[in-house]
């Protein structure tokens, strides 16, 4: 079996190379959502809705992107050695960010004002009808200029970081050394100082303002945690995907399985916990201003929506993850989790974005969300394209990595490959 | 490898690794090239030895200080809880604070027992078993507190829901006060049969080595029968990941239980939906301070710097760091969604907090915890014992003042102006906080004595055992 102690028996990991299909689909995608979002905007009645879409969408890949490489930065703080051989897969998510900006200066320029009711300068003006004194109270952080500067300015201090952290990683390929261990490791110091400051602006200004009057401190807390769960489960379905290929070589196996299920596990009851400690404190102190978001999801037909947040983000994933073979994928139930957690983060992201329509008659009741789909396919398409190329770019290992020893598994567990390892020849001299 | 030599990085042989790349060793946990047998002498021998005089003179202040404690909890009974500054407007005064505090210290045995575990850090290993103590006895003095301050402690058994003679009197469920009562009773439980768990390997090592016969017989009973054999290690693992697995959860509900006592209110200042978590990282925060101040100097008197490490201070005070730039964020975002909220008595609190008359103590705050952490960015201070020290002084100060800045200065300036007022700090206030540290560590010092400071069992298995078995040794010795 291959030990640290003697490397020479060790398959190489290989490299990824995109099957033609993905691109296809990727590329249907990405036409799906630019067709949906285009009728959206060319109907006067879909205008709203398409650039509320464009936010869900935007969120939800963004977020995942975001997530990525402040995994990769927790495991090079913590010099953790199980992650080495998977580090490429969150690596890879942060390719989106670059894009992610610009789809952010897009909905900067053309879609601020139809997405924020409160960009309407006479929701400030005294004199005028539509005058929201609460709303004018907060003109220091309800701005354009906040806007943008808040938006934009953290993400590519987050971006110019990503950047420099994956250079690195990927240097190190080449030259080896622990050099670039050790630049990362003030990288990522940096990056998860910015990602709290990204996360933070983009939740408040982008999924938090729709009802201007609203606010709740957990809010960031909130928006971090889902994302965080989508962000792992992404992950580890990626992780199965290119061990069942057959990819990682002998470099990756169950332990690495086992830790991110326990990973999708441990966040799935952390999102309920900050999910839940939000609800209950707004509920319990009943205070109008702060209560009104829950209240405004239990009204107009809202309800049913919401409380299928708890059950499918959190009931069912913790009750089908409970037993460690499951966290080891057993029957495919954490590939068939992760399939569930990632669509429902774009499903709670419909919920946050959708329900209040501010200046445009408050609370509406729920649509079917065909355009949203469509669009939010559309960033999925893009995502894809993205991510898939940068995995596919480099080494699905960081071979020359100090700790990647330490990750490399002592024993192969028959969960993973439930068919027989691809490309095994029937004996194992290891034996 | 000599201590001295630890330089808190990984030692790297360029073309060693699986793939022509440098292969990274970690030093080891246990320093000075110890044996397993060493392990058990240096660690059973404080408690086999007559106490030194560096134990005598930690432990005498600590029990008067103690009884300073007792005596004005004394007062607090026989004369009334008005003894202290406690009075309108602010009614949560500093039996309140000291319970928070004291909770909050509790958080960081359970942290690095289970969390740690969970996450197969082994460095836990050398501090687990002092740091759960010390949680143990946090949680006891904690829960003095909010018993006197009920002003009537005899009656306590009113909070639990048992059918008795006062008919239909009975227990406010809907109030976080009384899930106060559950979460600390529950995590107290957990927390003392997880660290008895723990030690029951290591109780049978000591009655093992004891040669007096009633020794050998109290650390017989205690260590209930332990064999050491196959089997009771395969139940003992079990058991221990299930606890570690219950007692996860655990950690986090009983501070999340603590914040809502005050973020269900409708008080500026303690509405804050972002309560939860920020507590629970505020109490990791602060429980770990405390562990790098209790191990700083056990390390010292008890000579264990084998086995707590500069390596394993620097990973508290990387966790301090971390924890610190969470309380940071959380503070930030309260300020900004405090101005965001537009609510006039929201943002008034906050300005209040930082310009009125508790000016100074939230500058202690935040000061305290915000600033000072800072310098452990550098890792030449990370790895300054006199330094770690003084940081984890700062860091204790100001989150004992976090929680008087959250419960006095959001109470005593409320909605109605004609019902301003300030908090009296009296006597009473100083001998029950400064008093309650000589319970803590005259506990914590009796502790030390009777039972091994460091898990010997797990820090055994976390050596290397090619050398650290005397056998081996010899082996090698002899070629």
């Amino acid at each position: 079996m291959a030990h640290a102690s003697h490397h020479h028996d060790i398959e190489k990991p290989g490299k990824l190379e995109l099957p033609k299909s993905f691109t296809t689909a990727a590329i249907v995608l990405t036409v799906i959502g630019v067709i949906a979002f285009a009728i959206g905007l060319l109907s006067e009645e879909l205008v709203g809705r398409a650039w509320r879409a464009y936010v869900i969408g935007l969120w939800f890949t963004l977020g995942i992107a975001l997530i990525g490489p402040f995994f990769a930065a927790t495991q090079y703080l913590s010099k953790a050695g199980w992650s080495v051989g998977i580090r490429r897969i969150p690596e890879a998510f942060g390719a989106f960010i670059y894009p992610g900006i610009i789809l952010f200066v897009v909905a900067l320029l053309f879609g601020a004002n139809t997405l924020f009711g409160w960009l309407d300068p006479a929701v400030f003006d005294p004199e005028s009808a539509q005058f929201d004194r609460i709303v004018a109270e907060k003109e220091g952080f309800l701005n354009i200029t906040s806007l943008w500067l808040f938006t934009l300015i953290p993400l590519s201090v987050a971006a110019i970081l990503y950047f420099l952290m994956r250079k690195n990683s990927v240097d190190q390929d080449e030259e080896g050394g622990y050099k670039p261990m050790q630049k990362n490791l003030w990288i990522s110091a940096f990056y998860i100082i910015s990602f709290a400051v990204t996360v933070s602006f983009i939740s408040w200004y982008w999924l938090m303002t729709y009802d201007p009057h609203w606010y709740s401190m957990m809010w960031s807390v909130h928006a971090f945690a889902g994302a965080f769960q989508a962000g792992l489960c992404l992950m580890t379905l990626i992780l199965i995907y290119l061990l069942r290929k057959g990819l990682y070589g002998d470099v990756v196996g169950t332990e690495q399985v086992h830790r991110m299920g326990q990973l999708v596990f441990g966040f799935t009851v952390f999102y309920a916990y900050i999910h839940f400690s939000q609800f209950l404190l707004l509920w319990y102190a009943n205070i109008p201003e702060t209560a009104k978001w829950y209240v405004d999801r239990m009204s107009e037909g809202w309800g049913f929506f919401l409380l299928l947040i708890p059950l499918l983000r959190f009931i069912v994933p913790f009750v089908a993850l409970l037993r460690q073979s499951a966290k080891k994928n057993a029957k495919n139930i954490l590939v068939f989790m992760c399939l569930l957690l990632i669509p429902m983060q774009a499903y709670e992201t419909w919920l946050w974005v959708m329900p209040y329509w501010y200046g445009e008659g408050g609370l509406h009741a729920p649509m079917v969300p065909l355009l949203e789909i469509g669009v939010v396919l559309g960033f999925v398409g893009i995502f894809m394209l993205v991510v898939g190329r940068a995995l596919a770019a480099q080494n699905l290992v960081p071979l020359k990595d100090p700790l990647l020893a330490e990750a490399i598994p002592h024993s192969h567990d028959h969960l993973i490959y439930p068919n027989g390892k691809p490309g095994e020849s029937g004996q194992d001299d290891d034996k | 490898m000599k201590r001295s030599e630890y330089t808190g990085r990984p030692q790297v042989v360029e073309g060693e690794g699986p793939f022509g790349g440098p292969l990274a060793t970690r030093e080891p946990l246990v320093a000075d090239d110890k044996t397993w047998k060493e392990v058990d002498d240096d660690i059973a021998r404080h408690t086999e030895i007559m106490p030194t005089k560096m134990w005598w003179f930690a432990f005498i202040p600590s029990v008067l200080l103690m009884l300073v404690f007792l005596g004005s909890l004394g007062v607090s009974i026989g004369t009334g809880i008005g003894t202290t500054g406690i009075s309108h407007p602010v009614g949560w005064g500093v039996f309140i604070v000291n319970f928070v505090f004291w909770i909050g210290i509790g958080h960081a045995g359970t942290l690095i027992s289970a969390i740690l575990f969970l996450f197969k850090q082994n460095w836990r290993t050398g501090i687990n078993r002092s740091a759960e103590a010390m949680t143990i006895f946090a949680v006891m003095v904690a829960g003095l507190f909010p018993l006197l301050h009920t002003g009537r402690p005899w009656f306590a058994y009113y909070l639990f829901p048992i059918p008795d003679h006062r008919g239909p009197l009975w227990v406010n469920f809907n109030s976080p006060l009384l899930w106060d009562v559950f979460a600390v009773s529950t995590y107290g439980t957990i927390s003392l049969v997880f660290w008895y768990i723990g030690l029951v390997p290591d109780l049978a090592t000591l009655r093992d080595r004891a040669k007096h016969p009633l020794r050998r017989k109290i650390y017989g009973m205690m260590s209930l029968g332990w064999t050491g054999a196959n089997r009771s290690w395969r139940h003992y693992e079990s058991a221990y990941l299930m606890l570690a697995g219950l007692a996860t959860p655990l950690v986090l509900s009983v501070h999340t239980i603590v914040s809502f006592d005050f973020a269900v209110s409708v008080i500026p200042g303690w509405h804050s939906t972002i309560f939860p978590p920020y507590f629970v990282a505020g109490a990791v925060f602060s429980g770990f301070a405390m562990v790098l101040t209790l191990t700083i100097i056990m390390r010292h008197v008890f000579k264990l710097k084998s086995y707590i490490t500069i390596n394993h201070l620097e990973s508290m005070a990387k966790i301090v760091l971390l924890t610190g730039a969470v309380v940071s964020i959380a503070y930030i975002t309260e300020f900004v969604i405090a101005y965001y909220s537009a609510v006039p008595a929201e943002r008034f609190h906050f300005a209040n907090r930082v310009l009125g008359p508790y000016w100074w103590a939230a500058g202690l705050m935040y000061g305290c915890n915000m600033l000072a952490p800072q310098l452990l960015w550098i890792k030449k201070i990370r790895r300054n014992i006199v330094a770690l020290f003084i940081i984890s002084i700062f860091v204790n100060i100001g989150m004992w003042f976090e929680r008087f800045v959250i419960v006095t200065t959001s109470l005593h300036r409320d909605f109605v102006p004609s019902s301003w007022g300030m908090y009296d700090f009296k006597a009473m206030d100083w001998l029950l906080t400064i008093g309650s540290f000589g319970m803590f560590f005259t506990l914590f010092l009796l502790f030390a004595r009777v039972l091994p400071t460091i898990t010997m069992f797990e820090v055994k298995a976390v050596m290397n055992p090619t050398t650290a078995s005397r056998k081996n040794r010899k082996e090698v010795a002899d070629g």
